[in-house]
């Protein structure tokens, strides 16, 4: 086939069609391709008012985000705590992300590293931010670049963000004022602003923020550091429900998720990765898809450098380059690879894995919390309870497959990428380039779900990789859904052995709890630390860990999930035991306790108690159950708290249907937004339902044998509860984060309905494996 | 044909704005190009694939006719998001399970991934994009008012599943809708898309 030759000006005249210029890939792309619709960074002409916030003659107010929007709303939420201080017009309100190049040159201004007030409980106060150490990975704290800590994780970004966010927008609105005063030639303190216009209050002159924009730009506060943010009570647009504002765009297929970055001259790659962790490609026959429509060359990559991916190992590979994904992956497809794979790894599996950490439940571990003297209470106990639970591997498995777009030039690297983490990002980019990051750009792009996934992935590691070595041409990086499950990291399998000696009455008298996972799994302590959540006088609480190749991360939740269902599950043990009623049983152990929250956990678990008719008839094969969710319950500061009802039906035929929800939820000093709020509370149901009754990845010959959506099963629709009711309560605390730990309370529930219903009692998730029939 | 031996180095590449995906950059080196719309037009065979593997599929997408070269066998999602750049339509299992891909082929609400392009030749293909013209229709608009999306990444395949649904059951129960809506999301929006 010839190649048709045509000359510049019969583009034109064929395509009718707009020139903005020729690509010239050592340019900056990021200045060129801005599609409606992308989220990222964009130059302006508008001079700024201060790092946050640019006003644009029009009144925009262009507002920088440093955390990604993953489907929790802070896309919203950010700019609100923004706003709010601002006192701009919110329907006027456009966020972007914040460069993550500019946080790598710029220093935070001296005024935000001033934490006001006293954390968890002061209304006046600041957030709780995380000010570790400055650590060049990216990985910790980073006290003092611009844009701070730009991850996003651990449902904290209103706790480590607020405070000096609604800084940030005090600090404009000064300047703005002061701008307008200068103007004027009056004194400030004669000046006040609403909904982005400025008042001059004795003589009723008005202005705008677009007007003086500019010179508030030049105008810094003489002094930042006296700046006082609003306490909940003067909030007018923070805690009201504001729709969120990328929904727009996302209906409409505009949203420019990582997947859909398109670049001239891009070229895509498909991936193979090993798919036993720790093994490499041995070799591979690019000559029998060489002539494959497309494809360019195949490149080898060996194993992701674990120093810049928190230590994780996860295998090399060879990936196929090709004028389109499709065609890259139909050749990869039929390209021979062989692995090279550890024989140790290879020879693991779910039931050698489980072993091992049963196993570890009998050494000593790491003893946590001990209060008390548990040994001599067992001997003295009129009865004991003992449960093993267990809980399966899980990955994240968010819909958008892993992608990264990559130009990398001598002078500096591109990368569009949906990412939790981008400065870790920014610094793999420098390790694997050689370029120094600031002269990394990182255009991000909403994701397609993240779940937790921040900093867990190869996947830019392996686009920079691969871009690298073809300096000067853009890579699309994509991985298949079944690459997707190989390039994760797992929320660790983990095991846990509870017990307590009862006394006459049923009432706990000594517990001891043991969990076990793998030794990099986090959050091992979540739920159990420093104080029983149930009061017991005699108490004992320590981890247990085995080493295993599977690589292990955050997932929703972290360490909670699987915790939660432990001592969920066991309090209901207990309380049948007892013979006494799981919500009474619970409360009067918490009532028994001095936990300082002890009034918002008994709040919580009255309330949805109440919303549910807790105690009322069912019909045969249906009932209620409850638990109490929490996070922050063993200390005094951000915490938050919810008990969840539960109404499940079990049919004769084994079928579970979860048909009601009750929630009662702390929403604390304030919520920023509640939509927000309750849209994360309506998603964890399902993501629990999931884990409860289906979802588990389990290690065959050393690779993970659930791959894809026909063997990890999502529930759907139909299984979503009919009813879900939410309800919040005030407390006198700051949250410890939404978004994350919320509807662990199905796990249990799910497993004690099954146990109210049939007799049979599961411990091991999921609980569709076994035979659920009655009657 | 000629084929690149390796990644160019550096050469010139023409950008423009593409009126076909609204102000979205599309790149002139069209590998495998529409023949009859003047938004995709080919200066370079430079990497198409073979000439037996390919065959011209006419098809129309969102009221625009196209004639495209491609092999046969190309699932429909491939052909609508990489030589037509409708980026609104998604990929995810690729294997039929999940339903982010769903477009809609003469109405029928259809899993594109796994739908061969061929099977689409001579049919009306209808993407996100094009569900209607301004981007209101009554489901986008519900959904807005609803705040349904999360990551949003499931949507598009919601909302074509959805509209598809109604056209052909304006009233449906709350079994139908279960019968109707099974594409699966990870956020779990199912609250809000009910
Ligand atoms: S990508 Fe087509 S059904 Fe999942
Ligand atoms: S909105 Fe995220 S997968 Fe559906």
């Amino acid at each position: 086939m010839a190649a048709a030759k045509l000359s510049r000006r019969d583009i034109l005249a064929a395509s009718g069609a707009l020139i903005i210029g020729f690509w010239i890939p050592t340019k900056a792309a990021g200045q060129i391709i801005n599609p409606e619709g992308a989220v990222w960074t964009k130059p302006t002409a508008n001079p700024e008012v201060n790092a946050w916030v640019v006003v644009a003659p029009d009144e925009t107010v262009t507002i920088r985000i440093a955390q990604t929007e993953i489907g929790q709303g802070v896309w919203t939420s950010n700019p609100m705590m923004v706003c709010e201080e601002l006192q701009c017009d919110w329907a006027k309100v456009r966020p972007e992300y914040a460069s993550v190049n500019r946080d790598a040159r710029e220093m935070a201004p001296d005024w935000t590293l001033n934490v006001m007030g006293n954390g968890g409980r002061d209304p006046n106060g600041g957030g709780s931010p995380d000010f570790l150490d400055r650590s060049k990975t990216g990985v910790t704290g980073i006290p003092d670049s611009l844009y701070r800590r730009m991850r996003t994780n651990a449902a904290a970004s209103v706790k480590d963000g607020r405070y000096y966010l609604q800084l940030a927008g005090a600090e404009a609105r000064e300047r703005l004022l002061l701008a307008a005063a200068k103007v004027w030639n009056v004194p400030v303190a004669e000046v006040s602003s609403a909904n982005s216009v400025v008042t001059h209050k004795p003589t009723g002159r008005t202005t705008t923020y677009g007007a003086v924009a500019a010179l508030a730009g030049q105008t810094p506060h003489p002094n930042p550091k006296a700046i006082r943010i609003k306490p909940p009570s003067e909030w007018t647009l923070m805690g009201t429900e504001q729709k969120n504002l990328d929904v727009p765009h996302k209906v409409r297929g505009k949203t420019i998720y990582g997947i859909d970055v398109r670049l001239p001259g891009m070229k895509w790659a498909a991936v193979k990765s090993c798919p036993v962790y720790g093994g490499s490609v041995k070799s591979y026959d690019f000559e029998k898809v060489r002539g494959e429509p497309g494809v360019i060359l195949a490149i080898p990559f060996p194993i992701p450098n674990p120093a810049l991916i928190r230590g994780r190992v996860f295998g090399g590979g060879v990936a196929v380059l090709a004028d389109t994904w499709y065609q890259a992956k139909t050749a990869i497809d039929k390209m021979p690879i062989e692995w090279d794979i550890p024989p140790q790894n290879a020879a693991m599996d779910t039931a050698k894995i489980r072993a091992a950490l049963m196993a570890s439940l009998d050494a000593p571990g790491t003893m946590r919390t001990n209060i008390g003297d548990c040994d001599a209470a067992f001997a003295s106990g009129t009865r004991m309870v003992e449960a093993t639970y267990s809980v399966p591997y899980l990955p994240r498995a968010r819909m958008e497959p892993g992608n990264a777009t990559v130009l990398v030039t001598d002078d500096r690297v591109d990368i569009w990428i949906g990412d939790q983490s981008p400065q870790e990002t920014r610094y793999s980019a420098s390790q694997i380039t050689g370029l120094p990051e600031t002269s990394v750009y990182l255009h991000l792009c909403h994701l397609g779900g993240g779940y937790g996934r921040n900093g867990n992935g190869p996947q830019a590691e392996q686009a920079l990789y691969i871009a690298n070595k073809n300096r000067g041409t853009p890579i699309h990086l994509l991985w298949t859904r079944e690459e997707d499950f190989i390039n994760t990291t797992y929320r660790s399998i983990g095991v846990a052995r509870l017990r307590a000696a009862l006394d006459a009455d049923g009432w706990p008298i000594a517990m001891e709890v043991r969990t076990a996972a793998d030794q990099n799994a986090p959050g091992p302590a979540a739920g159990f630390d420093i104080a029983a959540r149930y009061y017991v006088p005699n108490y004992r609480f320590s981890t247990h860990t085995a080493k295993f190749h599977i690589p292990v991360g955050t997932r929703r939740g972290v360490g909670a999930p699987a915790q939660t269902f432990y001592r969920e599950s066991f309090m209901d043990e207990l309380a049948h035991a007892a013979g006494k009623d799981p919500y009474l049983y619970r409360r009067e152990l918490i009532q028994r306790g001095n936990l300082f929250y002890k009034d918002d956990m008994i709040k919580a678990l009255d309330m949805a108690a109440e919303m549910s008719n807790w105690g009322t008839p069912l019909p045969q094969g249906t009932v209620r159950v409850i638990a109490l969710e929490e996070r922050g319950a063993e200390g005094d500061g951000h915490a938050t708290f919810s008990a969840q009802v539960h109404k499940i039906s079990i049919s004769k035929q084994g079928e579970v249907r979860l048909l009601r929800t009750d929630i009662a939820h702390d929403e604390g000093l304030s919520l920023i937004n509640p939509l927000s709020v309750k849209k994360q509370l309506e998603g964890q149901n399902t993501w629990f339902l999931n884990d409860a009754m289906y979802q588990e990845s389990n290690v065959v010959d050393g690779r993970m044998k659930e791959n894809n959506f026909d063997r990890f099963i999502l529930s759907r629709l139909n299984e979503h509860p009919p009813e879900l009711n939410i309800h919040f309560f005030k407390s006198e605390h700051w949250l410890d984060g939404m978004g994350h730990d919320r509807g662990t309370s199905l796990q249990s529930g799910i497993a004690d309905a099954i146990f109210q219903v049939t007799g049979k009692r599961y411990r091991d998730l999921p609980l569709r494996n076994y035979d659920l029939t009655w009657g | 044909m000629t084929r690149s031996p390796r990644l160019m180095k550096s050469g010139r590449h023409r950008s423009r704005a593409g009126a076909h995906y609204a102000a979205f950059i599309t790149h002139a080196a069209k590998r495998l190009a529409c023949k009859t719309c003047p938004a995709f037009y080919s200066i370079s065979k430079v990497g198409l694939g073979s000439g037996d593997s390919t065959m011209a599929i006419d098809l129309s997408v969102n009221g625009v006719r196209h004639s495209i070269d491609v092999a046969p066998d190309t699932p429909l999602l491939w052909v609508v998001r990489e030589q037509l750049e409708l980026t609104g339509t998604k990929f995810s299992c690729g294997i039929a399970q999940c339903g982010v891909c769903t477009l809609h082929v003469d109405g029928q609400a259809v899993r594109s991934c796994s739908f061969p392009v061929s099977a689409a030749a001579g049919r009306n293909v209808t993407t996100i994009e094009g569900l209607s013209p301004d981007g209101n229709h009554p489901i986008q608009q519900a959904w807005i008012s609803l705040d349904v999306p999360q990551c949003g990444y499931c949507q598009s395949g919601q909302i074509m599943s959805a509209a598809a649904l109604l056209t052909r059951n304006p009233n449906p129960s709350d079994a139908e809708i279960d019968a109707g809506m099974t594409n699966a999301c990870r956020c779990s929006t199912y609250h809000r898309i009910r």
